[in-house]
């Protein structure tokens, strides 16, 4: 059990290169945190610096209140989890679990034993410590290497990308088992992983890492619903966020396929920009014929030319393109860049209930309630519909 | 947006020969028709990825299925290390699929070599002086690696092939999936990748010890085996980065730590004897070295030969000896040169012939020359004189070598024949 707080942390490189830039970051004794963000943003680097694999050039990684920076990697007391899942087909899965402790030297036989045991039970291996692991299914061989994690009672469980490699159905498996397990131990967790699901699945809290720096720290939940900026917006979810442009005139914002009345409250957080960036996830909008009459008179109807239709069983998407200014698109462009994703092209992605009828090529009528639109500052992303983020 | 998938594979061949190129790229591996495609039965150790081994255009190469980035990095790690002249196998090509699974890493077959099984599966846990060459090939590839900037990520017995080094083996990398290159690496990195080495050699030597059945108290042994490669790179390490302080007038301890290193294989670029912060005549040796080449090159100036560093040792001991020999029979001056051409037509080509049928054609001829070498010189040692070469083959052909010699690890070698395809088996 430890706590892990780091406090303005840099890496730079020989070469110059700032590949974390000024992080401050605090992970809770028995939180699972996850660090999530596009290649290249240095949530790697900031694992490895925990972990003692990277050297730290400036800033305090403090461990159970205890500086690291300088300690050597054996002896944080950490664990890679995952790192050395090697199993030994002639040794059963007793000994593959307790051998590293063997060359440690530290302890007794009986408490090898007791420690191996207590590991089992956890990760649910005890009919299976006698047997060889080509007797074991797949799931069970990733709990073996676990196993070798947990019995070295390290203070703080790292993950660097661990189910990249997996098949998919493997990798719904591990997610759920390194899930319970932490829940089980309640050790404290760091977790890398540039798969958005994963960390909205598996995090207590995640933070969101751009270049260096992190975007957004909280739980899964307020970055999906109060993202603080449009790179936040844009990563978090699957399908992502739609960003159109949007012209304030007269009160009204003006977006491609809509115009919208503005209350008192939008129109002071927009202020005087005549130009916005205005997000909405596909799934907030619905087909107007399936809308509950009820509150149908609170949201606002379009309708639009639809492009594309994709059924998927449980769900379907429309596509609806739209036109948008020269520098919208600029700035979209901007986006894609920074998001390592080609998402964000003149349409529209609406997803609509299976039931819905709307077909390719045909128009239809959208609907939407305005309370789901963020509105975001066209230079410099910045969520203006964030109540936290209208404060500083 | 639903993709079309095209199932054509992005080819790159470093060699593309006529039956490299006319191979099945468009089918995964683990589906390729040993009736079709020349795929050659060669023993593989437990891989996380399936490996098959195929024979194009005369010569060997090993093709392993893995997902595609770690393919193209995979491929680009090997091409690194080749570039930096470092022992890992070297990279022949790289197929990868639109949809990211199942691409191809093309390797070179790695003439020569052998699992450690192959090895350690024939001896038991008490030969320890032969067990001990493989732990300190070990420790000196982890040092070549590390000292240009490469972090394994994933140093195991299992992912390492062997080759027989004159009286030493040296080991080659062989999966570098996890491979990272630095300009530097910091101690932290060096550190892991040494304690990976050290928990993967023990978990490897337990489990052959498992197979072998041996008894559960050599366990504390075989871990003692697997500590002593941390001692082995750190004494390793210490001797290329400490910078002991001397005399600047002390060129007998200046002299014997270059001694060291060259006879540790170093070849030296450079040796800077730093002024310290006192007043006194001391200063501290820093030493840069190159590759670890040293007597290997200086046989190939003298001789043109390409041979591993451990057997150029032993040739350079048997060409000096020659040279000295020739020295005193003649009376006269003879260049290195002359003396080299006549070491290599009366002592190398006939020597290493019949050391070659001694052994049945084992291995390759230059390390059955360097076994009989050494077998010559232990006899001798025993019988204090010189017995020629005779005696030496006898116990070559009968098997009847000397104990702790490194000739005895002669019947790990090949022989060289044919290996049979699987669609004959």
């Amino acid at each position: 059990m430890a706590n892990i707080s780091m406090q303005h942390v840099v890496k730079v490189y020989s070469d110059g290169f700032r590949a974390v830039d000024d992080i401050s970051l605090e992970v809770a004794d028995g939180e699972f945190v996850i660090l999530v963000g596009p290649s290249g943003c240095g949530k790697s680097t900031l694992l490895r610096m925990i972990v003692g694999l990277e050297d730290i050039t400036e800033g305090d990684m403090m461990i159970d209140g205890e500086r690291v920076n300088d300690v050597a990697p054996r002896d944080r007391n950490l664990a890679m989890v995952f790192q050395n899942y090697a199993l030994y087909p002639h040794l059963s899965v007793f000994e593959n679990i307790a051998f590293p402790l063997r060359l440690r030297k530290e302890l007794s036989d009986e408490e090898i034993r007791a420690k191996v045991e207590e590991a089992a039970e956890t990760l649910e291996l005890t009919d299976h410590l006698d047997r060889k692991p080509a007797n074991l299914s797949g799931g069970q061989r990733q709990r073996v290497a676990m196993g070798r994690a947990i019995v070295r009672d390290a203070r703080v469980f790292l993950f660097d990308e661990p189910l990249s490699n997996l098949d998919a159905k493997l990798r719904g498996q591990m997610r759920t088992e390194i899930l319970r397990l932490q829940r089980k131990l309640g050790t404290t967790t760091v977790y890398v992983t540039h798969d958005q699901t994963e960390a909205m699945t598996l995090g207590d809290r995640v933070a969101l890492l751009k270049k260096g720096r992190i975007q957004q720290v909280g739980t899964p939940r307020e970055l999906y619903d109060h993202p603080d900026n449009m790179f936040v917006a844009g990563f978090i979810g699957s399908p992502p966020m739609n960003f159109v442009p949007g012209s304030v005139r007269d009160g009204r914002l003006e977006l491609p396929f809509v115009t919208i009345d503005l209350d008192d409250e939008l129109r002071g957080r927009i202020g005087d920009r005549p130009l916005v960036m205005v997000g909405i996830r596909p799934e907030k909008f619905d087909d107007v014929n399936l809308v509950d009459p009820s509150h149908k008179d609170e949201g606002v109807t379009f309708t639009a030319q639809v492009d594309v239709v994709e059924w998927l069983g449980n769900e379907q998407y429309a596509y609806i393109p739209f036109e948008s200014s020269d520098e919208m698109v600029k700035s979209l462009d901007e986006l894609e860049r920074e998001l390592d994703s080609e998402r964000m092209r003149n349409q529209l992605v609406v997803a609509l209930s299976p039931e819905s009828l709307i077909g390719n090529h045909s128009e239809a009528t959208i609907w939407f309630h305005p309370e789901h639109l963020h509105v975001f500052d066209p230079e410099t992303g910045e969520n203006l519909t964030n109540s936290r983020a209208a404060t500083v | 947006m639903t993709r079309t998938s095209s199932s054509t594979p992005d080819v790159r061949l470093r060699v593309p020969s006529p039956q490299m190129l006319a191979l099945p790229w468009r089918t995964r591996l683990s589906e390729w028709d040993p009736t079709t495609v020349a795929l050659r039965d060669i023993p593989v150790g437990p891989s996380r990825h399936l490996v098959r081994f195929i024979e194009a255009d005369g010569a060997l190469w090993a093709l392993k299925s893995l997902p595609g980035r770690l393919a193209t990095h995979e491929y680009d790690m090997l091409r690194r290390m080749e570039d930096l002249e470092l022992p890992a196998v070297r990279a022949a090509g790289v197929v990868t699929r639109p949809d990211g699974d199942d691409a191809i890493l093309v390797t070179h077959f790695l003439e020569r070599s052998w699992q450690y099984r192959r090895l350690l599966m024939r001896i038991p846990a008490t030969m320890t002086a032969h067990r001990g060459r493989l732990f300190d090939a070990m420790a000196v590839l982890l040092v070549d690696l590390h000292r240009r900037g490469v972090y394994w990520g994933d140093c195991s017995l299992a992912n390492t092939l062997f080759m027989r080094d004159g009286q030493s083996l040296q080991a080659w990398l062989v999966d570098a999936e996890t491979a990272e290159h630095h300009v530097r690496l910091s101690d932290g990195q060096r550190e892991m990748d040494l304690e990976l080495m050290v928990d993967n050699v023990a978990g490897g030597l337990l489990d052959v010890a498992a197979h072998r059945a041996e008894p559960s108290d050599t366990v504390p042994g075989i871990l003692d085996e697997a500590r002593s490669v941390r001692e082995r790179y750190q004494c390793l390490w210490a001797l290329l980065y400490d910078e002991p302080i001397v005399g600047l007038e002390d060129h007998y301890e200046i002299g014997a730590r270059l001694r060291r290193l060259n006879d540790a294989g170093f070849v030296l670029d450079e040796v800077h004897l730093a002024p310290t912060d006192t007043d006194s005549e001391q200063v501290r040796i820093q030493v840069t070295v190159a590759g670890r080449s040293y007597h290997s090159e200086q046989l190939r100036r003298l001789t043109g030969l390409s041979v591993g560093e451990g057997q150029a040792i032993i040739l350079l001991n048997d060409l000096h000896s020659f040279h000295t020999r020739m020295h005193q029979e003649s009376r006269s001056e003879v260049n290195d040169a002359e003396a080299a051409r006549y070491w290599m037509n009366e002592c190398l080509e006939p020597g290493s012939r019949r050391a070659h049928e001694a052994l049945g054609g084992r291995g390759d001829a230059i390390q059955a020359y360097c076994d009989l070498l050494e077998v010559r010189w232990l006899l001798s040692e025993e019988a204090g004189y010189d017995v020629g070469d005779i005696p030496a083959l006898e116990a070559l052909a009968r098997r009847r070598t000397p104990g702790g010699a490194a000739a005895n690890l002669s019947f790990v070698d090949l022989p060289t024949q044919e290996l049979p395809r699987i669609a004959d088996t």
